[in-house]
């Protein structure tokens, strides 16, 4: 498992280990006899005996192809079909069918509709949690519940620590981060935005940091991720409620008189945009009635809670077109220079 | 949304079309054409043992042979745990109704990685009252499996913060409190590959 640089808010830094805690349910294919067979490659097919080479022998006429399959079998290798398979390269061949030895790789960059965006060399990332630059925190928090509704954890790291300094730098992170029910996102690079890369050439991932606290011990977590929750763009809406289903009686008594509660239609147009629902609709969804109540002019409390909270989605809003925007496919914008804020109390 | 998944709430069914959403879907893809020096364009295959036979892609087969070196069909074999006792197989998550009878916290929801996104298209609408779970932050959890086989995964239904609905495949993770004394080694360190062309003179 990798090493890994990690540094706190307050700057300091320390090499600990992230360990996989996948835990990985043992299950064996055995014969009637309850002995385990081996799994082996088989060879099935050469390319000198493939329909190109074969077509390509005969002229490109087919069939005098067909004539030479019936008297000779010019398809059949029966000194190697079937052998076992054992130390095999990986190799290139061009459509001669000659080994390559050095190749020009180009990527094709295609938008979510397949449509070709750009051409260039093809790029290898180089690895970035143990290098000289520590992995850091970026200062945005987000709330574990949110967390969950906006990005996908592929893959997770517990972080360990490897002495007794280490364990201090690593129960505070993860006692931090536990008071503040939240994770913290991560950036690799000098300015502290960039991606996780674990290998050379790897897939970059965005990193969440959470922690957990039981007495002395921690867990500290490294969620790692690289797409978003969220719907594409050409997909239909909704999740609506059963009207039917939804609807207890006493709802219906307190819904004024008017229409017909708006049906959903059995099936949506697939490119149109979201429904809004209407206040009735949400009324009669949720069951809730408290809620039809005139809402009333809100303190200057609320008012400013809700302003924090808006601020906040956008912190996500932003973590989240991070996510959209860093991948293998296409390139990182270039970071702008920002301190980061590394105070978690000021955040939430 | 070609299949579609039955779920039952409380009793109540509902019929969800489901489609795979992948980086592709959402932010687009990267192809590698590799071409050799002439211009030509390259395809990997496999060089056997013999280094003269070439195997193009979808030249090889996998095979189960007994100790003798006789073929097993697939069919034949049974799967065991690792204590060897037989494993019951599960039925495809598509051949009855899930029922969404259990919630589970967002940490127990964390300690899973998800291997596959489905975004849920439900056409005749969810009962009223999962809608209000799923609106209050409720995760369920249920077991799913594809195809059918010895095991499946564990799966979670919630709703997604642009309000579309999703039901996530993941695989287990066990992360364990760790103590002072249990401190974990350092990995050995990479031998150092450092190269002149690492020298960079864009910063002066």
């Amino acid at each position: 498992m990798p090493n890994i640089n990690l540094r706190d808010k307050r700057n300091r830094d320390a090499l600990v280990r992230a360990d996989s805690v996948k835990q990985t349910a043992i299950v064996r294919y055995v014969d009637k006899d309850g002995a385990q067979p081996k799994l082996r490659h088989v060879l099935r097919a050469t390319a000198e005996h493939g329909i190109e080479t074969l077509l390509a022998n005969a002229g490109g006429d087919e069939a005098k192809l067909a004539a030479q399959m019936v008297a000779s079998d010019p398809d059949l290798d029966v000194e190697r079909i079937g052998m076992f398979l054992t130390d095999t390269s990986r190799v290139y061949v061009n459509t001669s069918g000659d080994i390559v030895y050095q190749i020009q790789q180009t990527e094709i960059v295609r938008d979510a509709f397949g449509v070709e965006k750009e051409r260039r060399p093809r790029r290898q990332l180089e690895a970035n949690v143990e290098s000289e630059i520590p992995i850091s925190w970026t200062g945005r928090l987000i709330k574990k519940t949110d967390a969950i509704r906006r990005f996908v954890f592929s893959g997770k790291l517990q972080i360990v620590h490897v002495n007794g300094l280490t364990y201090d730098f690593l129960f505070g992170m993860a006692k931090e981060l536990a008071d503040a029910e939240s994770m913290m996102l991560l950036g690799a690079g000098k300015a502290g935005k960039d991606p996780l890369i674990f290998r050379r050439g790897a897939t970059p991932y965005r990193g969440f940091l959470e922690g957990r606290i039981d007495g002395e011990r921690y867990i500290l977590l490294l969620h790692l991720s690289k797409l978003e929750l969220k719907r594409p763009a050409d997909a239909p809406v909704a999740i609506v409620a059963d009207q039917v289903a939804a609807a207890p009686a006493v709802v219906s008594i307190e819904t004024p008189v008017g229409p017909p509660p708006v049906v959903a239609p059995s099936t949506l147009p697939a490119v149109e945009p979201p429904k809004k629902p209407t206040v009735a609709e949400v009324l009669v969804a949720t069951d809730n009635v408290t809620t039809a109540e005139t809402p009333v002019k809100p303190d200057i409390v609320e008012t400013v809670v809700a302003a924090k909270a808006g601020k906040a989605r956008k912190s996500a809003a932003k973590v989240a077109q991070a996510v959209a925007t860093e991948s293998d496919d296409t390139p990182a914008p270039k970071p702008r220079i920002r301190k980061p804020k590394p105070d978690v109390t000021a955040k939430t | 949304m070609a299949r579609t998944l039955e779920f039952s709430f409380d009793g109540l069914p509902f019929r969800c079309g489901l489609r795979k959403v992948d980086r592709a879907a959402l932010y687009g893809s990267v192809d590698v054409e590799t071409r050799d020096a002439a211009g030509l364009r390259c395809e990997t295959a496999t060089l056997s043992q013999d280094r003269r036979t070439i195997v193009p892609s979808g030249g090889t087969a996998l095979g189960y042979m007994n100790e003798t070196g006789v073929w097993i069909e697939r069919a034949d074999l049974v799967a065991v745990n690792e204590r060897g006792a037989r494993l019951n197989t599960v039925a495809s998550s598509f051949d009855s109704p899930i029922e969404l009878d259990i919630k589970t916290s967002p940490d127990r929801f964390l300690d899973h990685a998800i291997k596959s996104s489905y975004l849920l298209d439900a056409p005749d609408g969810v009962p009223g009252a999962l809608k209000s779970a799923l609106d209050g932050g409720a995760i369920f959890k249920f077991d799913f499996s594809y195809r059918g086989g010895a095991n499946a995964d564990p799966a979670f239904l919630l709703k997604g913060a642009d309000e579309s609905l999703w039901m996530l495949v993941g695989e287990s993770h066990e992360p364990n409190f760790v103590g002072l004394a249990q401190t974990a080694g350092l990995d050995e360190a990479p031998a150092e590959t450092a190269a002149d062309d690492d020298l960079s003179f864009d910063m002066m």
